[in-house]
């Protein structure tokens, strides 16, 4: 961590030198990698392979219709379909595996025999076991699930899960709290805005004001942000995820109480894993301003998840765009919780993600003074070894980790010009000045489990690029999943390729090292003969020494010493009473000859 | 041979000095025990085993085992010898302002010889390091620290007794001297910036007229 500082200015040194490199090669990017040592390029782990558009497909295949800024994208493992929510169409599109044919597209559904539509559907996710699809119908303020038939090969609707009414539970929350205190006035937390949106969903039951009308007039006058992003608590689903149990984790757009937690039937559970703040000075003052003056200031509140997404196990992996400056640079020097733009969260909704690597899994790091250097992850994607591809939309890069937070490989960029992509059949791909791989807008990163593709949604271009890892990419994955499923001698055979391919890959060292640890930790010692098992452990010491990790060194090393020590010890035991007994027997001698010369005299 | 045995006295001196500060710094002043060379061979020797240690101490306490590129000799030179001559030069022009008894041949005596605990824990750091791993790490700050530690107290009593101060004159003037220090190093940067900017002034006087001509 010592050289931090300056692998953080060799990372803006590297992405210079790339921009007037970028013709030399393929794909209009570099992978790199940060080390100790500060940061390497790479050789490139994924190339762009194919441009997915509206024209591509066919416009007369969508119904007459491009593609309008759509939002997130999925995959139904079980039958390879792609499915894409085309948001400003108010449709889900789904597509065969060859990501070209159209299979179906979702406008709606028919409920009690009335006709309903989406309105701007966003988040998408495909429940494998249960093969139900879920859509978040974002300003219809509901998820809308869908069954998968198979014998008409289509998706069904299945029902929807309307708004939980988020206001009600903050409205009880708020008096729950107002009784305990017992103060007159509710506390802030209970929003006009609030009000409003509840009394819009209720029409016809006018409910008495709980907060008097001066109250609410004061709040309004206040700054109208902060106000609102502390208070504005509509329920407006963006993403969603369910776990094996169908328990719904979804992203509500503004909640900064973390991800809105429904039981499989819909009902309200709780708020789950909101992200931690730091306690400042400020918020502490907070406590002892009016109302009036607190609504002045910024809220102190937990940033939401741009996007969410859940692996086999059950833990939910979050990204976090909306971060400070300051969150960031604590979290990028002491990997601290707060400011961590990446998380993945147990049942309890904690943190659990390691961020044993370099730099913790946050993308880049920025020079602490502008936010925009920094990444703004908006996506995330998790393979079944915990490789975790998260894509940032700042800078169109995606960065890929292993399941300890070791960053393995980057690639992906950002387009630069800007192009009108609507209702006609003209192509961002055709057009002038179109590089293959890269994206105005990313929004969506979705990796296809059966070849390693990686496939980016650019809601902008309105289109799907796909990534295809190249051979150095397939090894690299390979070694990591080869260690992860305990196949040692591929892992160090895959490793080794990759020092073939790169040289200073701090990673392939590292990744050598713990494999010879672990064989020299299971080394059969015959004879009390454990040369070979020092040998070995030296070996991984070097790996580790290579691969620039002192603590792993530093668990090796003792390994080492302590077994040359236990082969040393009798060796020194000896020499120690060897030099003893010399040391007094000469002592006496002296003495004795001194008593012989002087003759037993006192002097 | 007379040569190397009183090299062997005045080193064995050393160790009684710094066994004994306070008896040992008055003789060194006072009965003329002391020698400049043994100082100028504690100071190099200060120099060098700073060096050594980060090229030779494991890299289990130390990073540049993997960086060997980013050991700088000048900037080692700088942090050790330059701060000690910086010392002396500012211990001499305050202590003799302030009553201290002490010449600068005084002054640099006691400080080469308080530099020996130091130059030895640096010297034992490097077997110790190559031997002891991470579990032991407290072994080697200890050492760490009883070098720097023992050496602060040398200079401390060595200012004291050189100088003929009291224990918070004393206390009061090193930190005097430490601000000096700071002073020096800010004028000398200020005077190195002055001169270039005069440099930079003839420099383009001369260029002027090469154009004009």
């Amino acid at each position: 961590m010592m050289k931090f500082k300056k692998s953080a200015s060799l990372v803006l040194a590297v992405i210079l030198a790339l921009m007037f490199t970028v013709t030399a090669f393929a794909a209009p990017y570099q992978n790199y990698t940060v080390t100790e040592g500060g940061v390497y390029s790479d050789p490139q782990a994924y190339t762009p392979d194919k441009v997915i558009n509206s024209g591509y497909i066919g416009v007369e295949n969508l119904d007459g219709k491009a593609f309008s800024n759509p939002q997130d994208l999925t995959q139904f493992d079980g039958k390879g379909y792609i499915l894409v929510s085309d948001t400003d169409n108010n449709r889900v599109v789904v597509l065969d595996k060859d990501i070209r044919t159209v299979k179906q597209i979702i406008y709606g559904f028919t409920k009690n025999g009335v006709e309903e539509t989406f309105n701007k559907p966003n988040g998408l996710f495909v429940h494998e076991e249960g093969k139900y699809l879920y859509v978040c119908d974002t300003e219809n303020k509901r998820i809308v699930r869908y069954s998968f038939n198979e014998a008409e090969d289509k998706f069904v609707f299945d029902r929807t899960f309307d708004d939980p009414d988020l206001a009600q539970y903050f409205k009880d929350a708020a008096q729950g709290a107002t009784n305990t205190t017992a103060q007159p006035t509710p506390l802030p937390t209970v929003a006009p805005d609030t009000e409003t949106e509840n009394n819009e969903n209720n029409d016809a039951t006018q409910e008495e004001p709980i907060v008097d009308d001066s109250e609410i007039e004061i709040d309004n006058s206040g700054d109208g942000d902060s106000v609102s992003s502390a208070t504005d608590i509509t329920y407006r689903p963006l993403k969603v995820v369910v776990d094996s149990a169908y328990r719904m984790f979804v992203v509500s757009k503004n909640c900064y109480r973390g991800l809105v937690e429904l039981s499989d039937d819909g009902e309200f559970t709780k708020f789950f894993g909101a992200t931690k703040t730091k306690q400042t000075l400020s918020a502490l003052l907070n406590r002892l301003f009016t109302e009036k003056a607190k609504d002045k200031l910024q809220a102190n509140l937990s940033t939401e998840y741009s996007n969410i997404t859940i692996d086999k196990q059950g833990f939910v992996y979050g990204t976090i765009s909306q971060l400070k400056v300051a969150d960031l640079i604590s979290h990028f020097t002491a990997a601290t919780e707060v400011g961590a733009a990446l998380r993945k969260l147990n049942a309890a909704g904690s943190d659990v993600l390691k961020r044993t690597g370099i730099i913790p899994p946050s993308g880049d790091n920025g020079d602490g003074i502008n936010r925009s250097t920094y990444s703004f992850l908006c996506d995330v994607t998790v393979s079944e070894n915990g490789l975790t591809s998260v894509l940032d939309s700042q800078k169109g890069r995606v960065f890929t980790y292993t399941s300890t937070g070791e960053l393995l490989y980057v690639f992906g960029a950002l387009g630069k010009n800007k192009t009108t992509v609507g209702e006609t059949t003209s192509s961002r791909a055709d057009q002038v000045g179109y590089t293959e791989g890269t994206n105005l807008n990313p929004v969506a990163i979705e990796l296809l489990t059966d070849d390693e593709t990686i496939l980016i949604l650019d809601s902008t271009g309105a289109q799907i690029t796909t990534y295809k890892p190249t051979e150095y990419g397939l090894i690299l994955r390979d070694a990591v999943n080869s260690h992860e499923e305990r196949r040692y001698d591929d892992a160090v055979k895959a490793w080794n390729k990759i020092l073939g391919m790169s040289s200073n890959s701090a990673l392939a060292y590292k990744g050598v090292g713990k494999v010879y640890y672990l064989w020299a930790a299971e080394t059969e010692v015959v004879n009390n003969d454990t040369s070979e098992q020092r040998e070995k452990f030296l070996e991984a010491a070097d790996y580790f020494m290579k691969g620039y990790s002192q603590e792993e060194y530093g668990k090796a090393f003792y390994k080492y010493r302590d077994l040359v020590l236990e082969k040393a010890m009798p060796y020194i035991m000896w020499a120690i009473i060897i030099i003893t007994v010399v040391t007094l027997v000469t002592g006496w001698y002296k003495k004795f000859k001194k008593f012989v010369e002087t003759g037993g005299r006192n002097q | 041979m007379e040569k190397l045995k009183n090299f062997g006295a005045d080193l064995k001196y050393a160790f009684h000095v710094i066994c004994h500060p306070l008896d040992g710094f008055w003789d060194l002043k006072h009965e003329k025990r002391g020698r400049a060379y043994i100082s100028v061979l504690f100071l190099v020797m200060y120099v060098i085993t700073s060096i050594l240690n980060k090229q030779f101490n494991n890299y289990t306490f130390n990073e540049f085992k993997v960086f060997p590129e980013d050991i700088n000799i000048v900037g080692t030179f700088v942090t050790t010898a330059l701060v000690v001559v910086i010392w002396v030069a500012a211990n001499w022009g305050l202590t003799t302002l302030f009553d201290g008894e002490g010449s600068m041949k005084d002054v640099f005596l006691y400080t080469g010889y308080s530099m020996l605990p130091l130059v030895l824990s640096q010297i034992a750091l490097i077997p110790l390091t190559n031997i002891l791993t991470v579990n032991e790490a407290t072994i080697v700050t200890l050492v760490t620290v009883l070098g720097y530690g023992w050496s602060a107290i040398l200079l401390y009593t060595g200012t004291m007794t050189t100088h003929q101060y009291s224990g918070g004159k004393t206390f009061i003037i090193i930190l005097a001297i430490l601000l000096g220090m700071v002073i020096i190093v800010f004028i000398s940067i200020l005077f190195f910036f002055l001169v270039q900017e005069i440099w930079n002034f003839i420099y383009t006087i001369y260029r002027e007229l090469e154009l004009r001509r």
